[in-house]
């Protein structure tokens, strides 16, 4: 297994939603392996928020599956908020990816649902945030899934749980929809 | 500290440096979000440092963590290698980084 001893400086690209990140970095002369290092990172997260307002259409998630008793009650949180329900689809995958870190708790509720048994309704695609979308496409990547499979696993728990009586997580939602 | 709070606490100051082997290694994406979760670290293993390469070779901790992890999500469950040490040597509670030098898939070629 390699340590990285010895490496040379070279320029190394990133592909996210067909859109190119490109870096300078260093690679290891043995295993050929290359660093991520500190500072590509904090350039990366500038570049992905830079890409909201010109290729904001590059970051959509589609074909995410509800039951239809979900779905309802995702209008009705949309039209209750003056929202939309792509918003609402929206709020839940960006508490369960970003805030929910702070709040193991609620994500351990969330493992734990079993939405029920409904008809599934397919939804058309909307658009995500970048940075959602990057942590989307990695779950999806780790847990040999398609985007859509992880997206619909997410919403559909944090619907179900909000509906069920789970203040703060419809709290959470509610909060999303009004920034 | 715990091993998993030491490693949140280095990514949540952004001092992670990152090794990545495409396409068998994970991507410095996938560590941060097996990492926002609750991995099961229990099988991971102390051994000697064995060399001095690297971005934080000479200021890191003398031994490296590695092998299997593993982390539920969406339904499934996932095993991956992982190895890496600790910078700076000297301070386990202050302000620490990590040196991911491998974060991967595992599989028995991995041990």
């Amino acid at each position: 297994m390699c340590d990285h001893k010895t490496y040379r400086e070279m320029q190394a690209r990133k592909d996210v939603a067909g859109l190119i990140f490109s870096y300078a970095t260093k690679q290891c002369a043995d295993c050929g392996s290359v660093l991520w290092s500190q500072k590509n990172e904090a350039q990366f997260q500038q570049w992905l928020g830079a890409q909201r307002k010109r290729h904001g259409d590059k970051f959509v998630v589609q074909k995410v599956q509800i039951p239809s008793d979900l779905a309802d009650f995702a209008i009705e949180l949309a039209e209750s908020n003056h929202s939309t329900t792509s918003a609402v689809f929206q709020a839940c995958l960006s508490f369960y990816f970003i805030r929910g870190a702070s709040q193991p708790e609620l994500l351990e509720v969330l493992a734990n649902v079993q939405p029920g048994a409904q008809p599934l309704i397919l939804q058309s695609k909307f658009r995500v945030k970048p940075k959602l979308f990057v942590k989307l496409d990695a779950s999806a990547k780790l847990f040999n899934q398609n985007m859509n499979e992880v997206a619909s696993w997410v919403i559909q728990r944090v619907l179900y749980a909000a509906r069920a009586g789970l203040q703060s997580m419809r709290n959470e939602i509610e909060f999303a929809l009004a920034a | 500290m715990k091993l998993l709070e030491r490693i949140r606490n280095a990514i949540a100051s952004g001092n992670v440096e990152y090794w990545e082997n495409r396409p068998q290694h994970l991507t410095r994406a996938d560590f941060d979000e097996v990492f926002s979760g609750t991995p099961d670290l229990s099988k991971l293993q102390m051994a000697p440092r064995e060399s001095i390469g690297g971005e934080h070779g000479l200021d890191g901790e003398d031994s490296v963590y590695k092998g299997a992890i593993s982390i539920a999500g969406f339904g499934g469950t996932r095993i991956l290698y992982l190895k890496f040490f600790f910078w700076k040597k000297g301070d386990p509670h202050g302000e620490q980084g990590i040196e991911v030098q491998s974060f991967k898939l595992w599989s028995p070629k991995n041990v």
